[in-house]
């Protein structure tokens, strides 16, 4: 933390050492800046390894739920970025894991004629309800559950989070994250 | 305004002031002297070996026992420190108990070498119990103090786990069993660990998931 009695003005990562400390008391202000403030660091320190860029925003906002649900492991006498770094390597992997494991880089837009011709009954009524089922039927289990409850079932982010046992942003964002890969798949 | 934006508001909203997770020091600590006086009190409910004061004058006892006491402590402390997502720039410590443990296991390759390996005919012994006995409660106090941190290495944290609880019930073991061969201590005192580390190892990732 930086001394107060020198008058030299404070480095960025004390300034964030500093914000994540109060938060860690529960300013919210202090708090908000700090997230505000790391997001587009995240995302710079992240995207230039990163196959697609569009994954970058999924990974930052892994990264602040992380940082948010390990507030409490943040040491005050310790700098901030390698704790930060630590946990943003660590989603990125997990991300990247899942991504590969679930063979996300083998799936095809249905914009793919040639996977229209081999895959799909109706190439002509691609994302009509067979093919909605199909595409949610192709997500994990818990994701699956967070969409159809609240965006078929109108379930509310709070009534879903209650149930699934997730915090209320994490809902918004499966959700989120879900419809965005179904605009994806279903073209 | 974009998800991320959103999410931060969302975040923001949710805050409450956090207790702060002590220093790893000072988690560790308490743990090994629960696990160390329930190990004890365990030797002393089983009974402590006959020789044993004629074993404390045993360079190979005293070697095997000391490694596998030094891999205990240091892998504990090495779980406590994986609480925290950077480790509080102590990486090198994990390095300790892999070292040691393989000390261990190359003072057991000289030991055999000399005085034969002498494996044991598989069945279920009495080690088993004794070793799941001693155990219990110092895997039950570590999952219980790694679990409320936020690892970055759900492997090497599981690693260290079972590496703290297996270095006690080994050396708990070694206090009340009167079989001294490589072979025994491998496949009686060991096994049981070993499976421990498979199970917690295999399942790491979703134990771990924070």
């Amino acid at each position: 933390m930086k001394p107060s009695n020198t008058n030299t003005p404070a480095t960025q990562a004390e300034i964030w050492q500093d914000w994540a400390t109060q938060a860690q008391g529960g300013d919210k202000r202090a708090y908000a800046s700090l997230l505000k403030e790391v997001s587009p660091f995240i995302k710079g320190a992240i995207i230039g390894g990163l196959a697609n860029p569009d994954w970058a925003d999924d990974i930052v906002q892994e990264a602040l739920i992380s940082v948010h649900k390990s507030l409490h492991t943040y040491s005050p006498d310790r700098p901030f970025k390698p704790w930060l770094m630590a946990i943003v390597n660590f989603r990125r992997t997990d991300f990247l894991r899942k991504h590969y494991n679930s063979r996300g880089d083998k799936k095809t837009s249905l914009d793919n004629a040639d996977f229209l011709k081999s895959h799909v009954t109706n190439p002509t009524h691609s994302g009509e309800l067979k093919d909605v089922e199909r595409a949610l039927g192709g997500l994990p289990a818990k994701q699956r559950k967070v969409f159809e409850m609240m965006k078929i079932q109108g379930f509310s982010a709070k009534e879903v989070a209650n149930e699934m046992g997730m915090s209320v942003s994490a809902v918004k964002v499966s959700a989120h994250r879900t419809m965005n890969k179904l605009k994806e798949t279903l073209g | 305004m974009n998800t991320t934006e959103t999410l931060i508001d969302n975040l923001t909203e949710e805050l409450k002031p956090r207790k702060k997770l002590a220093h790893p020091l000072a988690r560790a600590l308490p743990w090994m002297m629960v696990a160390m006086a329930y190990v004890a009190g365990i030797v002393n409910y089983l009974g402590v070996r006959p020789d044993f004061a004629a074993m404390l004058q045993d360079s190979i006892f005293l070697m095997d026992t000391g490694l596998m006491a030094a891999v205990s402590i240091s892998a504990a402390l090495s779980a406590a420190w994986l609480c925290v997502p950077d480790m509080r720039g102590v990486k090198w410590l994990v390095a300790v108990p892999f070292t040691l443990l393989a000390t261990f296991f190359a003072w057991c390759a000289i030991v055999s070498h000399v005085d034969g390996f002498s494996m044991p005919d598989m069945h279920w012994d009495h080690c088993f119990n004794d070793a799941m006995m001693m155990g219990f409660l110092p895997a039950a106090a570590i999952m219980f103090l790694t679990l409320r941190g936020a690892t970055t290495k759900p492997l090497t944290m599981s690693l260290m786990s079972v590496l703290s609880v297996a270095g006690l019930g080994y050396v708990g073991l070694r206090f009340t069993c009167m079989m001294d061969t490589i072979g025994h201590a491998g496949m009686y005192h060991l096994l049981p660990f070993v499976v421990f580390g498979a199970l917690l190892g295999a399942a790491a990732r979703f134990v771990y998931r924070w």
